[in-house]
C-alpha cells in the first residue's frame, strides 16, 4: 500500500523535516517494504527486547551534585542568546497546515 | 615498539607528532581528517617529552599519536559529525574516552571524518566528502588495477574506506597516528578496518563509556577501536574500559587491564563457523580465504563446527526499524537553539525547527528520521517496533544458544567483497549500501557482543581483506587472544605507499615502527 499524503503530512509535522523530493517519499516506501520482511517471523510469545543489559541493575549514585556551573561554556555555542537564555522564535504557532506550506507533497 | 622507543629516547614525542602532522598534510588528498588540532598536539607533546625525560610517563600510550572519529565530543576542538547542523560546534567538554586517552598522555592529532552522523557505510556521504582508502595509493593496488586509458588516472580508480568511521581507518592505514577512535553501531569500526587493512575492534555493549560519543542507536553503539596490530588494540581497550558514572550503560564489574600472551595457543578453543554468514554476494575469494582460516585452526588442534544463527538474514532488517526509530529520537535534539546550525527563519518556533532541520541535515539523516517515525507511529509501533524488538530477542538467544553448547569463538567474514572504486559505490543510495555492506557485521551490534576484524590477505585487486572473530560477553581477553594468534599466522603484509604527488616517500621510511606496544 503506498502511504498517504496526510500521513506524509503527519510524519513531517512530527519530525519537524520535509520530505524535499517525489525521490525522499519513494526513500520511505522503499523503508516499509524492507521492514515488512520482518512480519515473516513467528515472535509468538517472545518477549520484546530493549537492552542487552537487561539482565543488570541500573547504577544510581548519590544524589549530590558534583559538577554544573559552567552556564558561560554552555551558551558558548548557541547564536542567539540574551544574557543566560537561549532566545527562541513565539512558540504554540503550529507549523502551517498542507496548503500554506512549502512542501513538496503540496503537489502530490 | 615506538613506545619502547619513546622510553629510550630513540625518538621524542614532539619528533614523533610532528612526523605525523607533515605525513597528514601530505596525505590530505585522502581527506581523512576533518579537524587536525596541530597547535594542542604539539603542546600535549611538548608536555609528554618533560615527562619522558623525567623519567616518569604517564603509561604505555604516552606520548602515542592518536586520531579521534568526528562524533566525539572533543574540548575546545570543533566537533561536527560531517554535519551542516554542527559545523562550527566547538564542544565544551570532552568525551570520557577522550579524556582518558588524555590522560594517559596520549596526542590527539584531530578529529577524523566520517559518513554524516556516521550513517552510512562508505564514509562518503559527509559533508566534507569521501574518505580515500589509503590502498588505492598502494603499489599492491596499482600492480594488479588495469590502466584503462593514458589519460585516466588513479584519479578515478580509488576505492573506498568502507563506514562509517573509514576517516579513522585511513589515518591508522596511512600511519598518520598509531590508534583512532572510531564507534561502531551496525559495523562502523569493522567494515573500514576491513576495507583498509587494519584492526578493528568493537568491544561488548556496556564495557566502553559512550558518555560524548553523539548518539545514533543508544542500545546498540560502542566506542570502536583501531590500531595496526593486535596488541595495540589490547592497550587501548585496557585504558578505556571500566565504568563510566556518567554513562549508565555501563556495566558495574571490576576491568582488569590485561595483556595478551606473547604465544597464544588454540588447540583448546572450540570455533563456530555460522553457515548463515555464507551470505548472497559474497565473493569467492573471501569464502575461500574464511575456509583456510577454518583450517588453520583446525590444524592446530582446535575444534571447528558449523554452527546455525537461523535469524541472521533477519537482523539488517531488524537494525533498519530500531536504527530509524532511535535515530528519529535522537536527532530530535538538533533544533538550532541551544548549539549548531541556527535558520534565519524566525516566524515562530516550530518553523525555526523545521528550518533548521531542514538546512542541516541531508537526505540521508532526514530519511532515516522519516522512517523512524513512520515506525513509531501509534498505528505501526507494535507491527514495527514492538515486533524489531522481538526478533531482536531472537537474533541474540541464537547467539546465546550457540554459545551455551560449548562454542568459544565465532569465525565470520567482515565483509562481502573487498574495497569497491568510488564510482561503483555511489552507484546505489546509502541505504541499499548500508543494508548490503552491514550484513555481516550487524548481528554482533544486535546481541551486544565483542567483536573484531583482523586483516587477512590482499584480494586478487591487491586490497585488503579481513576476517572477523565474535566473542561472548565481556571475554575481550579471550577474543583478542584468537584475534592475535591468528594475525601470527597470517602475516598481513605492510602497505607499500608510493610517492604521491611528488611528495616524499622518505617519510614513511622514517616510520620506524607499525605498532606502538
Amino acid at each position: 500500500q503506498k502511504v498517504t499524503v496526510e500521513v506524509l503530512d503527519h510524519l513531517e509535522h512530527l519530525a519537524l523535516v520535509d520530505f524535499r523530493d517525489a525521490e525522499g517519499v519513494e526513500r520511505l516506501q522503499k523503508a516499509i517494504r524492507f521492514a515488512d520482511q520482518l512480519h515473516e517471523v513467528n515472535t509468538e510469545g517472545v518477549e520484546p527486547m530493549d537492552s542487552v543489559l537487561e539482565d543488570r541493575c541500573l547504577y544510581l549514585r548519590d544524589d549530590d551534585v558534583t559538577e554544573g556551573n559552567c552556564t558561560n561554556e554552555l551558551l558558548k555555542n548557541a547564536r542567539q542568546k540574551v544574557e543566560e537564555y537561549f532566545v527562541a522564535p513565539p512558540g504554540n504557532i503550529p507549523l502551517p497546515k498542507l496548503e500554506e506550506r512549502e512542501t513538496f507533497l503540496k503537489g502530490s | 615498539q615506538v613506545s619502547a622507543a619513546l622510553k629510550e629516547g630513540h625518538v621524542t614525542p614532539t619528533e614523533l607528532c610532528q612526523r605525523c602532522l607533515a605525513l597528514i598534510k601530505s596525505t590530505k588528498f585522502l581527506n581523512a581528517y576533518i579537524t587536525v588540532a596541530e597547535k594542542t598536539a604539539l603542546e600535549q607533546a611538548e608536555e609528554s617529552e618533560k615527562r619522558y625525560k623525567r623519567g616518569q610517563p604517564l603509561g604505555v600510550l604516552d606520548g602515542i599519536p592518536v586520531a579521534v572519529k568526528d562524533n566525539f565530543n572533543t574540548a575546545g576542538i570543533e566537533t561536527t559529525c560531517a554535519s551542516n547542523m554542527l559545523k562550527g560546534y566547538i564542544s565544551p567538554y570532552n568525551a570520557t574516552v577522550v579524556q582518558k586517552l588524555l590522560d594517559q598522555g596520549a596526542v590527539l592529532l584531530g578529529k577524523t571524518n566520517l559518513d554524516e552522523f556516521a550513517m552510512g557505510s562508505g564514509s562518503t556521504d559527509g559533508v566534507f566528502g569521501p574518505v580515500r582508502n589509503p590502498w588505492s595509493y598502494s603499489r599492491q593496488y596499482k600492480e594488479k588495477s588495469v590502466p584503462k586509458s593514458d589519460s585516466e588516472d588513479e584519479e578515478s580508480n580509488w576505492v573506498i574506506t568502507g563506514g562509517s568511521s573509514g576517516g579513522s581507518a585511513a589515518a591508522v592505514s596511512s600511519f598518520t597516528c598509531f590508534a583512532a577512535l572510531g564507534s561502531d553501531t551496525g559495523g562502523s569500526t569493522r567494515n573500514p578496518a576491513a576495507h583498509c587493512g587494519v584492526v578493528g575492534l568493537k568491544p561488548t555493549y556496556g564495557l566502553i563509556s559512550r558518555h560524548g560519543l553523539i548518539p545514533l542507536v543508544n542500545s546498540m553503539d560502542v566506542p570502536g577501536i583501531l590500531t595496526r596490530c593486535v596488541d595495540d588494540a589490547a592497550v587501548v581497550l585496557g585504558s578505556l574500559a571500566g565504568h563510566d558514572p556518567k554513562d549508565s550503560t555501563t556495566i558495574q564489574d571490576n576491568f582488569k587491564p590485561f595483556e595478551l600472551p606473547s604465544l597464544p595457543d588454540v588447540s583448546k578453543l572450540s570455533i563456530g563457523i555460522p553457515k548463515e554468514y555464507h551470505a548472497p554476494g559474497l565473493s569467492s575469494e573471501i569464502l575461500a580465504l574464511w575456509s583456510k582460516a577454518a583450517d588453520l585452526f583446525k590444524n592446530a588442534g582446535a575444534k571447528v563446527t558449523e554452527v546455525s544463527l537461523p535469524h541472521t538474514r533477519y537482523s539488517i532488517v531488524c537494525y533498519h526499524v530500531l536504527c530509524t526509530a532511535e535515530v528519529a529520537s535522537n536527532m530530535a535534539r538538533f533544533d538550532g537553539l541551544e548549539y549548531g546550525h541556527r535558520s534565519d527563519m524566525n516566524k515562530s518556533t516550530e518553523s525555526m525547527y523545521a528550518a533548521t532541520r531542514r538546512e542541516g541535515f541531508n537526505d540521508v539523516v532526514r530519511g532515516r528520521i522519516l522512517s523512524g517515525n513512520y515506525f513509531l507511529l501509534k498505528q505501526n509501533y507494535e507491527n514495527y517496533f514492538v515486533k524489531a524488538q522481538k526478533v531482536r530477542r531472537l537474533i541474540a538467544n541464537d547467539f546465546l544458544k550457540v554459545f551455551g553448547s560449548g562454542v568459544d569463538i565465532l569465525l565470520t567474514p567482515t565483509t562481502l567483497t573487498d574495497a569497491v572504486p568510488y564510482m561503483e559505490f555511489i552507484k546505489e543510495d546509502n541505504r541499499t549500501r548500508s543494508a548490503q555492506d552491514d550484513i555481516l557485521t550487524q548481528a554482533a551490534n544486535m546481541a551486544g557482543l565483542p567483536a573484531i576484524n583482523v586483516p587477512a590477505a590482499l584480494s586478487e585487486r591487491g586490497l585488503p581483506v579481513g576476517l572477523q572473530f565474535i566473542g561472548r560477553s565481556f571475554q575481550e581477553k579471550q577474543l583478542l587472544t584468537v584475534a592475535k594468534w591468528f594475525e601470527k599466522q597470517v602475516k598481513f603484509p605492510m602497505i607499500q605507499l608510493e610517492e604521491v604527488k611528488g611528495h616524499n616517500d622518505n617519510v614513511f621510511q622514517h616510520q620506524k615502527s607499525a605498532s606502538f606496544s
